[in-house]
């Protein structure tokens, strides 16, 4: 069943300058980004920082409004609603409890005024899920328990804990009241490696439990391929390529994941690769993208036509797409 | 023919602790290496394992007191433990230069990028305006600056990560020093500029045959990039060993959980394999080996006493329990 | 939250001259609490014999050396039959013994019981003997028990001002970062403006627009909403740059996304984690305010007589020949120097408690 949709959603931020503050330019963050998300599933986000891989987690969990384009919430029972404005009343209470956000700096997500049980408890209150105090507790001890956390931490303050046990106190937030969709925004990136899998593997658990949707942001391909049934890579603000995870990672059609591809290290001295890397330059800034494909300038296939056309996404195989006019049919 | 190695830096029994209120904080706790002209030494483990404290160590950067720095640190035959600020001056920056993880706060928001190393040259070296502009734009070019007359004149604010982070390379290298230490240089970059980095850094050493300290915790930059590498857990240096035999060979017990934790394709639709609980923070280890609380293989014998450094082969060399019977026998 | 608040307290009683300057000011609200009673003279009341007498010298032993406990002597003034200065002479067969607990002149213990119950003093009649330990102004009134009393003004001046400035900044700093867009630009733009004006010259042409024939009491309330008109745009900022970075914070954001309404994302997550800022930056900003009152004063724009405060109490020492001549006129300037580096004192302690990184701008 599906829980989301979006049609060329764009997010352009006003850039403001003078006494003013007049608005002299924008950060062109998302451009016509399109893509559909049904319960179970995990979409998984790639691409460079500024790509705008935040902005669009932000964006469809309503924290900003979008530019331009559209957003599809279907609810529980399945109907459809348009949220792109802003929410309407009487779905403003499911949305809010149908999809939650974890964010990336788990030093910054917890309130430090909070102790660990406020903090978990702050959504069951807003969302009345529980009446009576016994039960919540009860239930807040489940989830600490199933996040891994031992009980007798509810009543200590986040700047106790370390990066890896804060994540899961916001995790043990974010699916207390259930959501459908949970967007994962970089949860692991400030993470030391060895906890890294620790919480990869936890979210996965609960994805199997519960049935949750995820959409996982990172810029680590691994982390993704791993988590996800379908990858988005971003560029600039654009998904250049979307194509399930193993399609994607098998036969890479953009050249900017086939770049990005080659830049993942080795693990083998003997077999040391970077050197091969074909990228150069560096993203230009998304105030002022490039004509037409946005990779262009730093492509090492390019065409005549791609400084002035912008490519669609062509369907190069089953459900694999790949906006790149190597591969329009002639 | 036999290349004699000429050692350039050798650290010995370092020692450095910080007294806070919750106690003193080992955050290196008596370690040794060395480093020999023209190769590239890796420093790795996680977060608070005492990387940044070891290079702040060597570049007299701790400051003594309130801090203790014991041990010795032989620089080209020179101590540096206990020198003073004003003999440091001469070397830290000129002989000696470090590269930072943070491009971005590192420099300094209201002045030119060619300002900022005009005055690291000046500081430096002899040389006049002219001369010493010559050299920053060669050096510039050299770690692949595009047009690095026009960047020159230009704020840090108008350049990228990935290029910023580069002419803080340039800025290491302006003096040409014998060593340069980098702690976590593409920590804060997107792969496809960590390789960039990765790249230049090896181009520059074979060119300049400088010794560079690379400070990390990704084994997968640690392939790529280093000749030997030290594993550093809670203050300590767990294994030591070349490139190859770590990832051949990888005896510690963390170094193995560090190498299986790494996200692998074939896991897909697996759990992936981790190190249980936390490290210990640097207020409460044990008296025992201190990876001993989350060690799998673990004895009674290493909750009890620091175990040994053991030269399993030529130039590898593991601090644990686990190998001590074989040398026994 | 207790876990903060003791490492704040800690942090704060290490720092020494922060208790020190606690400890100082926890005795200058006592005084001013229980001024009347300690004063042991009535502050309005004028007396003939000791026009611009020096402090009374307090002895132990009488002439013929034998222990007396401490006594003063009784005055007699003269002029100098040359130069026409006034001359004050003690009769030193006089013993009169300086006491605690006396009788004197009634007053309103704390405003409500009738007394005339002083904390010391000396029992013979203000005409011949006073007991003046800082002098007496021009109409021979006691300057201790003028400073004793003024310090209500001066001491509460400062507390009261920046309540309402805070009070004021607090609102509408936090209104325009968290709302942003046109008003916060009008705002910012007010405050500069507003902030690019010399203090004094400011408060002096507020201070005119007072009416000159006010009671006291509403003079005072006057300067008070004076002084935090203009105090409260250095609060506002520092709120507003807070409640900026804030509402960016992901655990701000977090609440959002779970559906937690503005009024309760204002009340259970921005304004507990600005309080402690307040705290410090309303300590550090009474000082300000104390100066603000007394340059009013001294000025002769603030607080009239009757009712008196330290500011007021200095402009007696304006002239250069008024302090040569009698430099005790001064002591009021002592206490205004000893409140305002308390107040200094204990702002940096609670400042380096509550926010080591010194995020928070000194006003
Ligand atoms: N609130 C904002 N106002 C203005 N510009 C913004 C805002 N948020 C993001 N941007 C800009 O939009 C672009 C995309 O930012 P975004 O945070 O979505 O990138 P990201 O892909 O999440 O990067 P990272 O990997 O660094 O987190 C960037 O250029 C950023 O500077
Ligand atoms: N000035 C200091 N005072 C007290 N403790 C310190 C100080 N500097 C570092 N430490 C402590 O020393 C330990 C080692 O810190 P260090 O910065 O070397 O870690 P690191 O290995 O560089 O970690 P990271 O990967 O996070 O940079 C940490 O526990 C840290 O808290
Ligand atoms: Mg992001
Ligand atoms: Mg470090």
């Amino acid at each position: 069943m599906k829980i989301l949709t979006t049609s060329n959603l764009k997010k352009h931020f006003p850039i403001r300058s003078g006494v003013f503050l007049q608005v002299t330019g924008y950060v062109k963050a998302l451009e016509k980004v399109n893509f559909a998300i049904s319960e179970g599933e995990t979409i998984g986000i790639v691409g460079e920082s500024g790509c705008g891989k935040s902005t669009l987690g932000k964006t469809i969990v309503k924290i900003y409004e979008p530019t331009d384009g559209k957003i599809t919430y279907f609810d529980p029972s399945g109907q459809s609603h348009d949220i792109t404005k802003s929410l309407p009343r009487k779905v403003k209470a499911t949305f809010r409890k149908d999809l939650q956000m974890i964010f990336q700096n788990p030093f910054d997500s917890l309130d430090p005024r909070m102790t660990v049980k406020d903090i978990i408890k702050e959504p069951i209150d807003t969302h009345r899920l529980f009446d009576n105090e016994k039960s919540k507790d009860e239930y807040i001890r489940e989830l600490l328990n199933k996040v891994g956390l031992d009980t007798e931490y509810a009543g200590r303050y986040p700047h106790e804990f370390s990066g890896g046990q804060r994540q899961r106190i916001a995790i043990a937030r974010s699916i207390s009241v259930r959501p459908r969709l949970l967007i994962c925004d970089e949860p692991t990136s400030a993470l030391d490696v060895s906890v890294q899998s620790q919480i990869i593997n936890l979210l996965k658990e609960i994805q199997r439990e519960t049935n949750m949707a995820f959409i996982f942001i990172s810029h680590n391909l691994d982390v993704v391929y791993h988590m996800s049934d379908r990858i988005l890579v971003m560029y600039l603000g654009n998904i250049v390529e979307s194509a399930p995870s193993t399609s994607l990672f098998g036969k890479p059609t953009h050249p900017y994941t086939k770049a990005l591809m080659s830049a993942i290290p080795s693990w083998n001295p003997t077999k040391r690769k970077l050197d091969k890397v074909k990228l150069e330059g560096e993203p230009p800034s998304p105030i002022n993208p490039p004509s037409g494909c946005p990779f262009h300038p730093r492509c090492q296939y390019r065409l005549e036509i791609c400084d002035k056309i912008k490519p669609e996404p062509i369907e190069v195989s089953e459900g694999h797409f790949s906006s790149c006019h190597l591969y329009a049919k002639q | 023919m036999i290349d004699i190695l000429e050692r350039i830096l050798t650290v010995t029994n370092l020692k450095t602790y910080f007294r806070t209120q919750r106690g003193t904080v080992k955050a290196v706790d008596d370690i040794s290496f060395h480093l020999d002209k023209g190769e590239i030494l890796a420093l790795v483990g996680e977060s608070g394992s005492g990387k940044s404290v070891t290079a702040q160590s060597i570049l007299g950067l701790v400051k003594v007191p309130p801090a203790v720095v014991e041990g010795s640190i032989l620089f080209n035959g020179q101590e540096l433990v206990g020198l003073s600020q004003a003999e440091y001056r001469k070397i830290r920056g000129m002989r000696i230069s470090m590269i930072f993880q943070e491009p971005m706060s590192s420099f300094d928001p209201l002045y030119t990028i060619g300002q900022q190393l005009m005055e690291v040259a000046k500081a430096h070296m002899p040389w006049t305006e002219e001369e010493a502009k010559e050299k920053i734009i060669a050096t510039l070019k050299s770690v692949h600056i595009p047009e690095p007359e026009k960047r020159y004149d230009e704020y840090p604010h108008e350049m990228s990560g990935g290029m910023l982070q580069r002419i803080m390379i340039a800025m290491a290298l302006i003096t040409g020093p014998e060593i340069i230490i980098a702690d976590e240089p593409t920590t804060a970059l997107d792969v496809t500029i960590q390789a960039q980095v990765l790249n230049l850094m090896q181009e520059l050493q074979s060119s300049y045959n400088g010794s560079i300290i690379f400070i990390t915790h990704d084994l997968g930059v640690v392939a790529e990039i280093a000749d030997r590498v030290h594993v550093m857990y809670a203050g300590k240096i767990v294994e030591k060993a070349s490139v190859e035999e770590l990832f051949n060979n990888p005896l510690h017990p963390y170094t193995i959980g560090l190498l299986t934790s790494r996200v692998k394709r074939e896991y897909k639709g697996l759990d992936l394999p981790y190190i249980k609980g936390y490290v210990p923070s640097a207020d409460q280890f044990s008296n025992g080996c201190r990876f001993s609380s989350r060690c799998p293989k673990v004895r009674k014998k290493c909750h009890e006493h620091l175990p040994p450094d053991l030269e399993i082969a030529k130039d590898h060399i593991v601090s644990c329990w686990l190998f001590e019977e074989s040398e026994d026998k | 939250m207790e876990g903060t608040r003791k490492r704040v307290t800690e942090s704060f009683f290490k720092h020494k001259l922060g208790v020190f300057g606690l400890v100082v000011l926890a005795i200058l609200y006592l005084i001013i609490i229980f001024a009347d009673f300690i004063a042991p003279y009535n502050y309005t009341t004028t007396h003939r014999n000791f026009v611009y007498a020096a402090p009374s010298k307090i002895r132990f032993r009488d002439l013929e050396g034998k222990w007396r406990g401490p006594y003063i002597c009784e005055m007699t003034k003269a002029r100098d039959p040359i130069t026409y200065e006034v001359i004050f002479t003690e009769d030193l067969n006089t013993v009169v013994p300086v006491k605690f607990f006396v009788r004197g002149e009634e007053y309103k213990f704390l405003g409500i019981w009738t007394t005339n119950l002083h904390l010391f003093g000396v029992e013979e009649s203000p005409d011949k003997a006073m007991l003046l330990l800082f002098g007496a102004d021009r109409f021979g009134r006691d300057l201790f028990s003028r400073i004793v009393v003024g310090g209500r003004v001066s001491m509460t001046v400062g507390l009261l001002g920046t309540f309402l400035s805070v009070f004021i900044g607090a609102i509408i700093g936090s209104l325009s970062g968290y709302y942003g867009g046109r008003i916060d630009i009008l705002i910012q733009r007010f405050i500069e403006l507003l902030r690019s004006f010399p203090r004094i010259p400011l408060w002096l042409a507020l201070a005119v627009i007072v009416p000159p024939n006010w009671p006291s009491t509403w003079v005072y309330f006057g300067i008070v909403t004076v002084l935090s008109l203009i105090g409260w745009m250095g609060v506002a900022r520092v709120m507003r740059g807070l409640v900026l970075s804030l509402k960016e914070k992901e655990f701000v954001l977090a609440a959002k996304v779970m559906g937690v309404s503005d009024m309760k994302i204002i009340r259970k997550h921005l304004i507990p984690n600005t309080l402690s800022y307040l705290i410090v930056v309303s300590t550090l900003s009474i000082p300000g305010m104390i100066l603000g009152e007394s340059s009013i004063s001294f000025l002769g724009l603030g607080i009239k007589e009757p009712m008196t405060s330290w500011g007021l109490l200095l402009k007696q020492a304006q002239s250069l020949s008024e302090l040569e001549s009698h430099p005790w006129l001064m002591i009021p300037g002592i206490f205004i120097m000893i409140a305002v580096l308390s107040f200094n004192f204990v702002g940096d302690a609670l400042r380096d408690a509550v926010d080591p990184y010194r995020t928070v701008e000194k006003l």
